[in-house]
């Protein structure tokens, strides 16, 4: 019976991704930065997209644009369909996970260093990629919660498919780049099934009378 | 009396109700919700999640706020102060009823 209670008491967590927009915008997220970029690097030096600031802003842009979007897909999409949730957020609580995020960062960026440095430079083309597949592999397990069987495909491909592509022969500029694509492009597929079937099995509901 | 029949009969019989017990649990771990979120959730009818509802209310666990979204009426729940504090004295009378 404890474990039903507290079946109940995370449920509200399970909720957040219920339409698929947190993938979405994860994967919008790591299309669009990697290509700016990419813009950015490729540019002519007398270009408005070449630059530092340029690149700042775009990133702040785009940063922005998605946080308020998801916001207000939430709003025409979810609220409507299955109802208005509001997460706790305390100011220790989100300050707490901005440290954790933080320090897993560094932890990972001095990892991918150390590994990188052990290794031959030939194999070090895919320690970034794995590492990378692997960290938004845990994050895909911990937003999604697994919840259909479709997802370990999902997750499958999210694991082995940068890595893999890291070792094809794409160019030395864009190389650095293209896992994070993917990774990109797995989460926006993932996260569009996720909202194309959140939509069909939630139809609006007629007007609640409460 | 043992200490387990004591927890039992100690357990908060408004939260102890399956209906309700479902209410606060879901409310317990969010800032607030609306009634069209419990209803999707916990699968009870409108009339049944109303009465409950009323339920909390009048032992002052959920505070009730009627809103709009847009032109569409709204129901804004939220658990009290006193409603946190019942459900941890709950859980925790229930962990020691259930305790071998």
């Amino acid at each position: 019976m404890t474990t039903q209670i507290d079946d109940y008491v995370k449920r509200p967590m399970r909720y957040q991704n219920i339409d698929g927009l947190e993938e979405l915008g994860i994967g919008l997220l790591w299309i669009i930065l990697p290509l700016l970029e990419f813009f950015n690097k490729t540019a002519a030096s007398g270009s408005i997209w070449h630059g530092r600031t340029t690149l700042f802003v775009c990133v702040a842009a785009v940063t922005v644009a998605l946080l308020y979007g998801h916001k207000a897909l939430k709003k025409r999409f979810t609220f409507p369909r299955t109802g208005y949730v509001k997460y706790r957020q305390t100011r220790t609580r989100v300050l707490a996970s901005l440290l954790v995020a933080g320090a897993v960062a560094i932890v990972v960026a001095i990892a991918t260093v150390f590994v990188l440095r052990l290794l031959e430079p030939r194999s070090s083309q895919t320690v970034g990629p794995v590492l990378a597949s692997v960290a938004w592999g845990l994050f895909y397990i911990f937003i999604t919660r697994m919840d259909a069987a479709w997802r370990w495909a999902v997750l499958v491909l999210l694991v082995a498919a940068p890595p893999a592509l890291a070792v094809l022969p794409l160019g030395r500029l864009w190389l650095g780049n293209s896992p994070i694509v993917l990774i990109g492009v797995i989460y926006f597929v993932s996260g569009a099934i996720t909202l194309a079937l959140y939509l069909r099995q939630n139809p609006v509901p007629k007007q609640v009378v409460e | 009396m043992n200490e387990q029949a004591k927890s039992i009969s100690m357990l908060d019989r408004v939260i102890h109700e399956p209906g309700r017990l479902m209410i606060v649990a879901l409310l317990s771990g969010i800032e607030e919700a609306d009634f069209l979120y419990l209803l999707h959730e916990t699968g009870l009818n409108k009339g049944t999640l109303s009465s409950h509802l009323a339920r909390l209310e009048e032992a002052g666990y959920v505070e009730i706020t009627k809103t709009y979204r847009g032109k569409v009426p709204q129901t804004i729940l939220k658990l009290t102060r006193e409603g946190h504090k019942a459900f941890r004295r709950y859980r925790e009378m229930l962990h020691e009823a259930l305790a071998e």
